[in-house]
């Protein structure tokens, strides 16, 4: 049996956080949390690795952007798709994303995006 | 005839000439370069000088717009000009004579002792609150020069009203403050409504599944208010976009009449709501240039407008080719738009006029505005006759030759 495609969420809203791993795992996905960029990396120094992270943009400690750069920088993750989720006005600086969708996201728009950027990764 | 001509023409040259010297002499008069003039005259030349000058200069002070004050090194008013004491709301009499320090606000006392002092050696500025005698208080610039007056060592000073540049700058501050405010607005917003939509989302899916159904049309009409409350940031967002002039268009030509049709069926229950009936009267082929998310977002704007100031009434939708423009008009039987406030309902956060239930921020007609602007087109409001009000939207057509 195929096993459920695994999601990495990056967001310091701990509310936020809770329900979008709640509509995930409802779904039946497999979902990791961090709540910033930094421990974010440390997740991923485990052995098997999401098949899409969902990321965050203004962070504590580490923000979406810097994440982003750490991530492009090794190649052992670099490859993994990175769905952003942003609060932020046009005026933001722009982040190098598979996709950017603008909160508030609707439950129907966030689950067509895992489904997309997690059907081709297995 | 043409040694005439030539003469003539000699003569008007010689007397411009006369007139331009004539002109820089009373420049110069004017700014203090000159102290003496030869004149002249059929009598032989004459020597003017201005060693009366006391005359024009005191015309000039007191014709000035700052305050003029000559100081003795105690900080007593020797002399000063109308402007000063209309500046303190204090007659003159009562002014020659006082202390400075005593129109100056008790807390500045000490910084103003400290500016007659270094005022003796040099020239100085600052700014300094002026009271009055009600007890106004009046934001200034004030400069001191010393200066020598009959063997006297005083003090000259020069005091500038800067309360209409207050005025400005804190106009401005608030202008900068609202926009930024609505920008945090917007990104605090984002957040906390994310996690209330998904959650109702959730709920919605597992209250189907056991079907209650009155949980689940709450949970709807919640829903519903998260929507708005999207719509708002939208349009605060919007509105501080425009502001800074980063509002782009995607433009591509579009059939205007399948425009407005669309956004009739978009604003369809808004209007059962309002109780509100269409007519349409729609040409076809209508065709322009434009980017049609915002257009259509103009369009929903000025006929949401006409649905919440013109409950209960038929509101008439036309559009037509007039010239080289396409013709949208608007028409509602409501309570109509105050004459006097034709002029700013386009204005950001105006309304149109003050119903009771007339909610809202006021940006919608300002959004349309910008809008239908930077499509290259025009909008204006008018009152009907017979009641109401009429919107018209012109926008530039698109020839069948020119796409």
């Amino acid at each position: 049996m195929r096993r459920a495609p695994n999601i990495l969420l990056i967001e310091d809203d701990s509310d936020l956080a809770d329900v979008i791993v709640e509509v995930l795992r409802t779904e039946g996905y497999r979902v990791a949390y961090a709540r910033d960029g930094k421990a974010a990396l440390e997740l991923l120094k485990e052995q098997e690795l999401p098949d899409l992270i969902l990321l965050d943009l203004m962070m504590p400690n580490m923000n979406g952007w810097e994440f982003r750069e750490a991530q492009m920088r090794d190649a052992r993750i670099a490859k993994i798709p990175v769905v952003v989720l942003s609060a932020t006005g046009e005026r933001a600086r722009p982040i190098d994303a598979a996709l950017v969708l603008r909160k508030p996201v609707t439950l129907e728009t966030l689950l067509r995006a895992a489904q997309e950027f997690t059907r081709t990764s297995k | 005839m043409k040694t005439q001509r030539a003469s003539i023409r000699f003569e008007v040259e010689e007397l411009r000439r006369r007139l331009q010297e004539t002109e820089e002499t009373l420049d110069a008069i004017r700014s203090g370069e000159v102290d003496a003039l030869v004149v002249a005259g059929p009598e032989g030349e004459r020597i003017f000088t201005l060693s009366g000058a006391e005359h024009p200069y005191r015309v000039m002070v007191e014709s000035m717009n700052e305050g003029a004050i000559s100081l003795a090194l105690d900080g007593t008013i020797l002399y000063c000009n109308g402007a000063f004491a209309r500046m303190i709301d204090t007659p003159l009499d009562q002014v020659m004579g006082h202390k400075l320090g005593e129109f100056v606000d008790d807390d500045e006392v000490p910084a103003l002792r400290d500016l007659i002092e270094r005022g003796r050696s040099s020239a100085i500025r600052a700014e300094m609150s002026l009271v009055s005698t009600a007890g106004d208080v009046l934001p200034t610039q004030i400069s001191l020069n010393p200066v020598e007056m009959d063997g006297a060592e005083v003090i000259g000073v020069v005091i500038t009203d800067l309360s209409e540049r207050r005025r400005k700058e804190q106009a401005q501050e608030a202008v900068r403050l609202r926009d930024e405010f609505l920008s945090i607005a917007s990104h605090e917003l984002r957040t906390p409504l994310s996690t209330l939509i998904l959650h109702l989302g959730l709920l919605e899916r597992l209250t189907h599944r056991s079907d209650p159904s009155r949980l689940e049309q709450n949970v709807r009409k919640a829903k519903g208010q998260a929507d708005r409350m999207t719509e708002l940031i939208n349009r605060l967002l919007d509105v501080t976009r425009i502001a800074s002039g980063r509002l782009e268009l995607e433009l591509a030509p579009h059939d205007l009449g399948e425009i407005v049709l669309g956004v009739v069926e978009q604003v369809s229950e808004e209007a059962t709501k309002s109780r509100c009936e269409f007519r349409l009267q729609i040409d076809e082929g209508v065709i322009t240039r434009c980017d049609r998310f915002r257009l259509e977002q103009a369009i929903v704007n000025v006929i949401s407008n006409a649905l919440k100031y013109a409950p209960d009434h038929p509101i008439s939708i036309t559009l037509e080719r007039r010239g080289s423009d396409a013709l949208l008009m608007v028409e509602d039987r409501g309570v109509g738009i105050d004459p006097d406030a034709l002029g700013r309902i386009f204005n950001r956060f105006e309304r149109a006029s003050a119903t009771p239930q007339s909610g809202g921020l006021g940006l919608g007609l300002y959004i349309a505005k910008e809008i239908v602007t930077q499509h290259g087109g025009s909008i204006r409001a008018e009152r009907r006759r017979g009641g109401g009000s009429r919107f018209s939207i012109a926008l530039p057509l698109v020839t069948e030759r020119s796409e």
